[in-house]
Parts: C-alpha cells; structure tokens; sequence
C-alpha cells in the first residue's frame, strides 16, 4: 500500500507546480498518512538531486513531504532550515505550503523566509559567509501536511573537490527517502554507505553518470540516542569525486601552509611574530623544547576560539596564519597552518600526517568523512610527537591501515609504522531480555573497533563505563560476560595529544605521554613522570566478569527487513529508541590481573558494597577500577 | 522550558543628542584619560577568576521633545588573561534596522605598554543576529579586535538612536526611530555586571518639561540632578563593582543587580491607555474565526466553559513561532486574522488570537503586558518580556488568561505565574496590578506505593504517580514535547530511582492531553534482589523513600546543587508540596529492628515531615515536604539546604527487620 502511494506522489510531484499554495494531490496524500510506530512526523517522501554542471557549479535541491503528528514534530519539524554561502550560492524556496485537516491550504510569504547567521560563527566575522535559512511553514497545526522545494545553487564553482554526506537516516519514519547525485564523466565519483544495504541505479546520459540511491520504509531515529554518535555509525551515503588519497588530503588541506617556505621572508615574519606572541605570554624559561611545543600546541589550540565551519559550503580558503592567530579565532584548518608555521619557525621539521579509514590500495572507502585523523608529526629532541591540530583525531594515536605522511610539498613520503603493542580488544557476551521484548538472542562483539577507544579517550576511561556506554542506547541488556585488554603504548613512548578547543575538557586531562586507562579522577596521576612507558604483556590482559544491567524504560526495536533478525547494538542501530536511564554496574569476581598492578585491597569490599541495599539505594554504581600502578 | 519566554519589547529607549543639531555630547575620551584609567585600574591579581574588567563605561543619553534618544556608550575594558582576550577578539552591537540605527563610531587597542592602535571601523561586518524561534530581522556589527594579550586594553564609543526592537513607518528615515510611546523616554539601567567594574556612569539630558521619575534597586547609586534653561540633566555613577556572575535558575538579572529605572511617563494608567490604543484595531475576526469559535464553544453551558475551551483551543493549535510582520513588529500584536493563517506567533499574538475569538464570543477581552520571572518597579518604565489576556468581568475585575502557557495545563493562568505584575491595556487606564500568591498546596506532587518484600530479598511493589497545578503541566508536557516515547522512557527512569535493578513489570498512563482528567500514571515493578537477606534479617530502604522527581524541572530546590555555595537567589517558577505515602508489606514473623524517630520542621520557606510507622505486618512511611515561595532569595539558603540534608538521610535511611527467632535468647 505504502509503495503505491510512494507511487503515486512520485508521478504528482512532477506535476506539482512551485510558488503559490496549490492543493497537490501528493499533499493530499500525506494528510491521510498515519505512523506505525508512534513517530512524530511520517516522511512521505524525501528527494535531493545534487547536479554538478560541466563547470563545477553544483545545483542542489530537496524536496520533502511530510505529515507533521506531534507538538515535538511541530518544533523539530515546522521551521525547517537550510545551510548555504551566501557569497557563493543563491538559495531559492520554490515550494513551501501546508495543507490542513480542514483543507485549508497557506503558502509561504516574504516574512516566513529569514536568513540568519548560525551560533557557530556568530563571533566569527571571517566565516559569517555561512548563513541559515529558516523557512517557518504558515498555517501548520497537528495533523498537517507540508511540502518544501528548495534549491541552492553556486553562483560559481568554488569546491577543490567534489564530496558530500547525506544522512540515510531520519528523525521521521521515511516511506521514501532519493538522493541523486549527476556529475560529468571526468568527474565520475566513488560512494560508500554506512550502516546499510544500498546499491544505486547508475545512468549514464550525455557526457555525465548519474547515480541514484534510495531507501524505503525506516523507522524513525530517536536523536536524542544518537547524540555524539559520528555519523560513520548511522547510515549514511558518503561521496567524494574519484581523485585518489593523497590528492584528496592535499585538496582538503587547501591552502593552509603545512610548512615555512624558507624563501618567503613575509611568512617568516609572520612566524616570528606569533613565536614571539607566545613566548611572551606563556613561555616559561625553564621549559625543555619539548615542552615548550605541547605548551604553545595547547596555546594554539584552546587560547585560539574554535570555529566550526563546515567547510564545503564556506569553501577551502583560508587566512594567513598571522592573521588568523591575531584574530583569536580560527577554524581546525586554520589551526593547523598556525601550529606547523610555529613549529617551522622553531625548528621541528613539522609534517601532516593523514590517516583514512579505508584500505589501503582501495579506493572503497576513501572520503573526506572518513579521514580519521590529520597529524602534525614534528620532531622534538630526536623523537617524534604526534599533535592533533585538526581536532579530527579523537580517538588516540593512529591506528587505521592506511597511514601516510605529505612533505610540505603535499606529496606522499613515507608509510607510518603503527607501534607494535598498542591495541585494545573487546569480547563482550550479550544476552537481550528486553521488557517489551521484540528481540532477543545473542550477540558477540569482538576486534579493536574505534568507537570503544574513542570512547575511553573522550573522557569515559573506566572500561565498564565504556562497555555501559556502548550499551546505553539498549534498555534491558544484560550483559552476562565481558573481557577487556588495557591500552597501553609501547617502547616509542610517542605522544599523542587530542582535540584542541572542539572538547575543552579533554585536553585538560589528556596529559602528554599520558596513558588512556583508569578513571577520569586520576588523570593526574599518570604523568610521564611517574614512569612510562608501562608495559603491559598482552597474554595477560587484564579480564574482568562484569554483569550490566540497565534499568527499565526503553524499548529496543529492530528493523523487520534485518536478515537473521540481528539485532544491532546502541549507536550502530538505526532502529533503536532509547532510554535515557543511567547505568550500573557490578562487578562480580575478577579473573586475572595485569602484570605491575597493585591489587586493589578494595576489591572484596567493593563486592559487598554493590550487594548491600544500602549502596544500592545511591542508584548509580559506576565501578571505577584502579587498573594499574604508576 | 518549551514555551520561551517573548520578549514582548517595548523596547529599550536609548538615546543621544546630535551635535550637529547642536546637542553637547560628552567630551571626547582622550588617550591620556584611557592610560590613566588603565594605571590606576586593578590587574588579573586583585580580580582572581575574572577575565576581563570593565575599567569605564560612560552612557550618554540626551532625548529630543519627540522622546527620540540619542545615546553615546563609551567602554574601556581590560584583558586580564588569555580568556578574556579571546573573549574581547570580537565586539558585537546588536542592533534592530526597523527601527534603530547604530554606528561604531570608533574602537582603540591599547597595548600593555602605552601603544594606542586604531581599529578600522569600516571593516564591521553588518551581519543579521542568530535567531531561532523569534526571527524579526534582528542584525548585529562585529568587529575584529586583533593581537589582544593580557594586560592590553580595548575601548570604543558606539552611537545609536531608536529603538532595540522593532517599529517600523512609512515616515521619513528619522521620524521612524521616534518611540511607539511618542514624547516618552525610559530605561532601566543596570550598575552591575558579569564582569568587575571600575567605573559606571549613566547621563540623561532631557528637555525641561519631561521630568524623570527614577528609583535605585538593590543597591546605591550616587546621583546628581542639574538644570539649565532647556533640560534637565540627571548623572547616576556607581565605583567599584564587584563581579556578579550569572548562576542557574536565577530570577532576571534586573531583580537583584543594582540598578535605576527611570521614565517621563507619570503614571502606569497612561502606558495602559496607550497599549489598548495601539492594538485596538488589531482585533478584528473574519467568518472563518467567527464560524470556528462558535463551533468551539458550542455544547459549553456557562461563560467559564466557553472561555476555556477558547484558551484551550489558542493554546494547542497556534504554535509558538515568531515572523516578522513588518510594521509595528515588537511592540503590537499581529492582527488576529494573520495570526489565525499564520498559525504561529509570539506570545502577544498567541494573546491577541483568544483576544479575537473572545470578542467574537461576545467577551470583554484585552491584551495585557507583563513580567515573566522578574519583578516589575514601580516606576512606569517598561519593563515586560511577556502578554497575556485580560478577561472583564461584569463587576469591572478581570480574570487573567495566559494561552501562551496553557498548553497542557489544566489552569487557564498557569500557576507558575503567581505574583506576576501585569498591565492590563484597557480605554479607562489599569494600575500595575499583580496576580495572587500561589501556595505550594496547590502545587503538588502525589506519590502512592504499595510493596512487599520477602524473606529472599525480593522487593514487588506498585507507585501511582499523580500530580495537581504546575507540576501536573510539568509531567503532562513532559509527553507532549519529547519525542515520542521519551516521556514514558523518562518516567521509567524516574522510577528506576528506586533501584538500579529494579524491573518494571507493567505500566499504565492516562492521556496526557485530556485536560478534562487526571494523568496518572501507575507502575509495577520487582526487584529479585532489592534488600540484603541474610539469616533472620532483611535490610532495605522504603522504595519510595528514594528521590523519584530527580530531574531538575521537578525538583530544582533539591537538585540545583549546594547552596551554601550559592549567591544569586533562585527562581523556582511554583512553589510545591510532594505528598508521599507508601504501605510496604513484610514478611511474617519479622519485626523492625528499629524504626527512625519522625523528622519535622516548618519555617517560613521550607517544610517536612517524615515517619516511618509499624501497622500490623506492614511498614508504613509517609512523606511530605514542601518549597513555599517560588523565587528562594539568600535567606531561604538555610533553611533549602536543611530540606535537602533530610531528603538525603531519607532516601539511605535503611530498615532492619529482624525474625522473631534472632530475638530470642
């Protein structure tokens, strides 16, 4: 029934006109539509068709059908917004009505059509080309239905490369979602997707290829689940125009200068300029080199605003690293060409090094998106320190396939070797018993998978926290056995420091040389000082049983088309809705200990602590395990 | 809160004369005079934890016949530390275009060392504001501050004359800034800041015949009154102003900082009459509102049926969106047809909708202005943020409405507005008024639990959860506005307070949206390891001695943090009762150990009682506490803190039950 009504508003649209309030026969459609699953708004029909012209200009544009059900889909819904340049695209709303369950159908006006300047740059004057354009549906009440057309379009072509991201998923349960994407055969693009099954109809047609994804009948996402979920976990389409990895670092660089130009005496006046800032205002005369670089690469990264700009709409250019350090704010980018003209100027050889998720050889998986970290490697005292100046690697050193290093030409140099004992794994058992059971079985998760490190790293050390994290979006797991190894680094002793400004937190507690383990409130304690590197034997990973159990009050769904019913987990299920109860857990016995630790007399009392009705009444029992010695 | 709060704006008179109409303006800020402030001002050592110090800010207002301000704001401010830096690397002038011109006129770094650079003015960036529900054209100027180190210092002189919001004519360029009020001026200026102050001064010129009537609150502000042949001139200067850092669920800044509020206008009758005529015309219906109220009201016997039904309906089908409509934005309301098309509005045109469908209903009904969490001076400034609706009665009175905040509230006045000022725009003038002293008995929170626990440890039991007033909107919209299935996944947190392990076995709710009814809401629960058996004992604590309204929305007098520690005073919005009651059933043969002696207290701001009682085979406890006053100024810190203390030894108070074979010998 669904498909044919799909159908159905498919053939009305092209017939639908733009412009003034006109009762479409898709939008009478829409108005009969009902959720099945208790969603607050049905997405009838979603259509983006991005179109890039022989010249580069890209013309991109959506349009969406929905019926709005709930007052929380009247405020997620009912203003809708649209991101654009305004110096470098015109954005143009050719439909936006609303029909009501009384019939009475109200088009859009001047008034209802307000660009404003995002938060994200409001403080910013540099980036403030990036405005959002907020159209409020007239008319709209619970029940209605809405349609939008709008259109964004370069006014010339600005993009170094073509690339783009778009969200398979939705906060709506979508009956039809299309995204198109036609560009000119010398300009042929790979694709990958995320957290889906979806193959594209490829059309070749007059000099370009078309290809056209699509996705039918999903659930709607839970957003408040999904907070602080990288987009990589959540379905979604990745494009890049098929230019090779290290051609798309460079391009993605832009013009940040990864390096001094020892001739260019202007760069090196300026590099002079803002040496001599920092020396002057932080440098202390008793740091060594090298902490002289991690305090001025701190400077850089949280005395200097973060601007987060999204780049392909406000384009590659970027400031002069003088100008951008004077300005008090600047933008990863910009950020990145601050630290290396420092490092430059003081002598440490500065490099970028990139690291992608894909394989490598392959061109799979190769997308801006997928860029897992850009690494500023400069040499300090003979060793080697690894300085996150992008932001973008937050979750700890290194550690894809494909690792490579561009001189200060943009061309790759040299393969990055990994260190040999740095690795994490995770073998978690889960039974589901779920309280509004529409799933249950078994589920092993197993392998050194990002999200859990990075979850250490970004602030949630205790692996039982990690493990409970993970299983957060799942109300009622119960997760009967767990194992666990430490990070730890090796031998190299390389410093890996994270995320300047994006979490101002973090850095406060990632200390240099620091190892990721232990719970947050001893951060300090696990100084270099107080000994690295620790080695850690990996046949003797630490183990511990846990046992999770999260409280009651969500519900886990999954999608009926899943082969084998499997049920994904937390943030990897499109198909979840969550809970936002807190977590305990307890700790039942431990099995074996790590090399070096201390035994934590604690422990036995711990066991009864969590068995006694009295601690249990305090409601949240997060372990927090002393793992290891200093 | 879902329903923000608008800012009805009648907007902040600021205003200065020009020179070239032969206005004075103050005297030019000379470098010397900045270097001089900067010496003899205090550095990062004598302001720890502060960023920035505002070293001098000079405004200058000088107001024509027409009520038209000109203003000229001087600030010097100093970086104390890197953060402060950052924060002063880009200044922001907000400004409205409709109705207010702003001009920087000119910004000045001055190094750590003397170095006086100028800032190029003409690179401001005239950008609209940031805007989310309430998009009315606002723009902004920002200007680049660059190279700023601790010790420097910035300073800059901005002019404008208008109004902040909106006011839009067909009049020539200058006549448009002139006040909505004509011939009136006010403002209300605060002397304190987040930020340390060495220097705050306030001047106002204005013509003769317009005398101010002002007041200080909160504090002292020295004041000197002159007159010349044309105007009176009035100076306020406040030295030395400590830091006054924001904090949470804090009232309006307004109702505690130092501050003057000041105005021409005599009487709150005068802004009354004024308001009504403004709007008057606004409140005309076409035969599609007219068909829709009576269809509204058909079926409703008396005139409070036919009232609420028309507030219910405004409430839940004219959402909270805000459009400019041009002319008059900010000030008057949207006429009643446009915001029926519309659908969307602010609160003024949320207020003039039922104002239309209640003329169309044959009501005597008008807008009404007031002060959504803050308190209204009694000096006739214009000091609201928020409009509601004024419902005459046929003895004169007025029954108060308030559509904006009835959403899912069985009160036509929402009982988070008690001890509201308001002035209601009528043709005869209103005094400020203020709405009634809601009680926390009013506002309650009701808990029933039955259990039962056996001699394995195992805890079963059933909570009723039900509430009346604001807390019965806040568990309503608790529904309504999350996505869907969030309110039953947040109750079910809530009642996983009890225990972490706790497992819900059946759940049960009324409609959130029928206001005709109760909601309530029913658990069952078990918990197979709930209390600590051993032989001949079981301890565990009362399930619903735990704090189950532990979320901040609910419960900010418990949850908002330690108040010891707390300065500014605190904005509950209600005061409330929580009544608690739960019977626990024990197993045969088992006695308390012992059972906790009653707790009470009752002062003027807090009170409690908690018992524990035996009742046959049954465990009786009863709690009750309740938060008297929904503003918790520094003297109520004491008596907050006292509650809190007790929720706390509650909720870990265990029992011990003990066979009545241990017992013997």
């Amino acid at each position: 029934m669904r498909q044919a009504i799909v159908h159905a508003v498919m053939a009305a649209l092209v017939l639908a006109s733009a412009g003034s309030a006109e009762k479409t026969s898709s939008l009478e459609a829409a108005l009969k539509l009902t959720s099945k699953h208790g969603a607050d708004v049905v997405l009838m029909l979603s259509e983006k068709h991005i179109t890039v012209g022989d010249d580069g200009r890209v013309l991109e544009r959506t349009r969406e059908i929905q019926r709005i059900l709930t007052d929380h889909g009247l405020d997620a819904h009912g203003d809708p917004i649209v991101s654009f340049n305004s110096e470098l695209q015109d954005a143009r709303v050719k439909v936006a009505q609303t029909l009501r369950t009384d019939g009475a159908i109200t088009g859009i006006k001047p008034n209802a059509i307000n660009v404003v300047t995002p938060d994200a740059v409001a403080r910013a004057p540099h980036f403030t080309d990036v405005k959002d354009m907020a159209i409020t549906f007239l008319g709209l009440e619970k029940g209605a239905a809405t349609e939008l057309e709008v259109e964004v379009e370069d006014f010339a072509p600005y993009r170094r490369v073509l690339w783009g991201t778009e969200p398979l998923w939705d906060d709506r349960e979508t009956m039809m979602k299309v995204v198109s994407i036609s560009v000119p055969v010398e300009r042929d693009i790979t694709w990958f997707v995320t957290g889906a099954s979806v193959t594209p109809e490829v059309e070749h047609s007059d000099g370009s290829v078309t290809y056209r994804f699509s996705v039918a009948d999903t659930l709607a996402v839970n957003v408040s689940a999904i907070e602080g979920v990288s987009a990589l976990q959540l379905p979604t389409l990745y494009w890049v125009e098929k230019v090779g990895a290290e051609a798309l670092a460079r391009r993605l660089l832009g013009g940040a200068p990864i390096a001094l130009d020892p001739s260019d005496a202007d760069a090196a006046a300026a590099a002079d300029e803002i040496v001599c800032a920092l020396e002057t205002q932080f440098a202390s005369e008793t740091w060594t080199p090298r902490e002289k670089v991690l305090g001025y690469y701190t400077r850089i990264a949280q005395g200097l605003a973060t601007v987060e700009v999204d780049r392909r709409l406000f384009g590659d250019a970027v400031r002069a690293p003088l100008e951008a350090f004077r300005s008090g704010y600047a933008d990863p980018l910009e950020k990145l060409g601050i630290l290396h003209t420092v490092l430059a100027r003081l002598g440490h050889d500065p490099e970028v090094l990139v690291e992608l998720y894909h394989d490598p050889g392959s061109e799979a998986r190769l997308h801006p998106g997928n860029i897992r970290g850009l690494w500023t490697r400069a040499t300090v005292e003979g060793r080697y320190v690894y300085l996150d100046a992008l932001g973008t690697s937050r979750h700890g050193e290194p550690r894809a396939d494909d690792v490579f290093i561009l001189d200060r030409k943009g061309e790759r140099r040299a393969e990055y070797v990994k260190p040999a004992s740095t690795r994490m794994k995770l073998d978690l058992v889960v039974d589901l018993s779920c309280h509004e059971p529409v799933a249950s079985g078994s589920l092993v998760l197993r392998g050194s998978q990002n999200p859990y490190w990075g979850m250490i790293v970004d602030g949630q050390p205790d692996p039982l926290v990690v493990v409970t994290s993970m299983l957060g979006p799942m109300s009622d797991l119960i997760v009967k056995e767990a194992s666990f190894t430490h990070l730890a680094l090796d031998e190299t002793a390389i410093d890996f420091l994270a995320v300047p400004g994006i979490d101002d937190g973090l850095l406060d507690t990632t200390l240099p040389g620091a190892i990721m383990t232990g719970p947050v409130d001893r951060w300090e304690t696990w100084r270099p000082e107080r000994g690295l590197p620790i080695e850690i034997d990996e046949a003797a990973w630490e183990k511990v049983r846990i046992e999770v159990r999260l409280p009651d009050g969500a519900r886990v769904l999954h999608a009926p088309s899943f082969e084998e019913k499997t049920v994904q987990v937390g943030p990897l299920s499109l198909f979840h809705s969550v809970g936002i109860a807190p977590v305990s857990v307890s700790l039942v016995r431990r099995l074996t200990m790590v090399p070096g630790e201390v035994e934590p007399a604690s422990m036995v009392d711990l066991v009864d602590f969590l068995s006694n009705a009295l601690a249990r009444s305090q409601n949240r029992l997060v372990v927090q395990l002393p793992l290891l010695a200093p | 809160m879902r329903r923000a709060i608008t800012f009805l704006a009648i907007g902040l008179l600021a205003l200065i004369a020009d020179a070239r109409q032969g206005r004075a303006e103050p005297e030019p800020l000379k470098e010397q005079q900045i270097i001089a402030m900067l010496a003899s001002a205090g550095g990062a050592d004598d302001h720890p934890l502060c960023h920035t110090l505002t070293v001098h800010h000079h405004t200058d207002v000088t107001v024509e016949d027409s009520g038209l301000g000109h203003v000229v704001d001087r600030k010097v401010v100093k970086v104390l530390d890197t953060v402060g830096a950052t924060t002063l690397s880009v200044l922001r002038f907000d400004y409205d275009p409709a109705s207010q011109m702003q001009e920087i006129r000119w910004v000045r770094i001055v190094k750590k060392d003397g170095t006086a650079i100028e800032v190029d003015t003409d690179k401001a960036r005239d950008l609209p504001q940031p805007a989310h529900i309430i998009r009315w054209g606002a723009r902004m100027k920002l200007i680049e501050v660059p190279g700023l180190a601790p010790g420097d210092a910035v300073a800059w002189e901005t002019y404008s004359k208008g109004f902040q919001i909106a006011y839009l004519t067909d009049k020539d360029d200058e006549a448009k800034y002139i006040p909505p009020m004509e011939g009136h001026f006010y403002d209300v200026v605060l002397f304190e800041d987040v930020v340390p102050i060495e220097e705050r001064i306030y001047s106002l010129h204005v013509p003769r015949d317009k005398p101010v009537h002002a007041k200080v609150y909160n504090g002292e502000v020295a004041s000197e009154v002159r007159a010349d042949l044309d105007h009176m001139h009035y100076e306020w200067i406040k030295r030395r102003v400590a830091a006054r850092p924001d904090e949470k669920r804090q009232p309006d800044r307004s109702d505690f900082v130092t501050k003057v509020v000041l105005a021409t206008v005599q009487k709150w009758s005068e802004k009354s009459v004024w308001f009504f005529e403004v709007n008057e015309p606004v409140f005309a219906a076409n035969p599609a509102i007219e068909a829709n109220v009576k269809q509204i009201i058909s079926g409703k016997k008396t005139d409070a049926e036919k009232v609420e039904a028309l507030q219910r309906w405004v409430a839940h089908n004219i959402r909270y969106s805000g459009i400019s409509m041009g002319e008059g934005e900010g000030y008057t309301i949207h006429p009643g047809i446009m915001t029926y098309e519309d659908r969307c509005g602010v609160c003024k045109d949320i207020a003039g909708m039922l104002v239309t469908m209640l003329r169309v209903a044959g009501y005597t009904a008008y807008p009404a202005m007031t002060m959504a969490g803050a308190r209204v001076e009694d000096v006739a400034a214009d000091q609201f943020n928020h409009c509601v609706v004024a419902w005459r009665q046929a003895d004169g009175s007025f029954v108060m409405l308030d559509p904006t905040w009835a959403p899912y509230d069985m009160q036509n006045w929402s009982l988070a507005e008690g001890e509201q000022n308001y002035v209601v725009g009528s043709p005869e003038g209103e005094d400020l008024a203020a709405t009634p002293k809601f009680t926390a008995e009013e506002n309650r929170f009701v808990l029933n639990g039955k259990s039962k626990v056996t001699l394995d440890g195992s805890m079963k039991g059933a909570v009723e959860i039900r509430a009346t007033g604001y807390p019965d909107t806040r568990l309503r919209r608790a529904f309504a506005y999350a996505p869907n299935g969030e309110g039953k996944a947040l109750m079910h947190m809530l009642v996983s307070r009890i225990s972490p392990f706790l497992r819900v076995t059946s759940y049960k709710a009324t409609d959130h949206a029928d206001l005709d009814k109760p909601f309530v809401q029913k658990f069952s629960y078990e918990d197979a390891r709930y209390a600590t058996a051993s032989d001949h004992r079981l301890s565990f604590v009362i399930p619903l001695a735990h704090f189950i309204l532990d979320v901040e929305r609910m419960s900010p007098y418990y949850l908002l943090g330690d108040w010891t520690k707390r300065k500014n005073p605190a904005m509950f919005w209600f005061p409330q009762e929580v009544q608690v009651t739960e019977t626990v059933a024990i197993p045969a043969g088992y006695r308390p150990e012992s059972l906790p002696p009653p707790k009470n207290h009752d002062s003027g701001w807090v009170a409690y009682r908690f018992e524990i009682t035996e009742k046959g085979s049954s465990l009786v406890y009863s709690g009750t506490w309740s938060v008297k006053s929904r503003l918790a100024p520094e003297e109520a810190f004491a008596d907050l803190t006292r509650l809190s203390g007790a929720l706390d030894e509650v909720k870990t108070t265990e029992i011990v039950l003990v066979s009545s074979e241990e017992v013997k010998p």
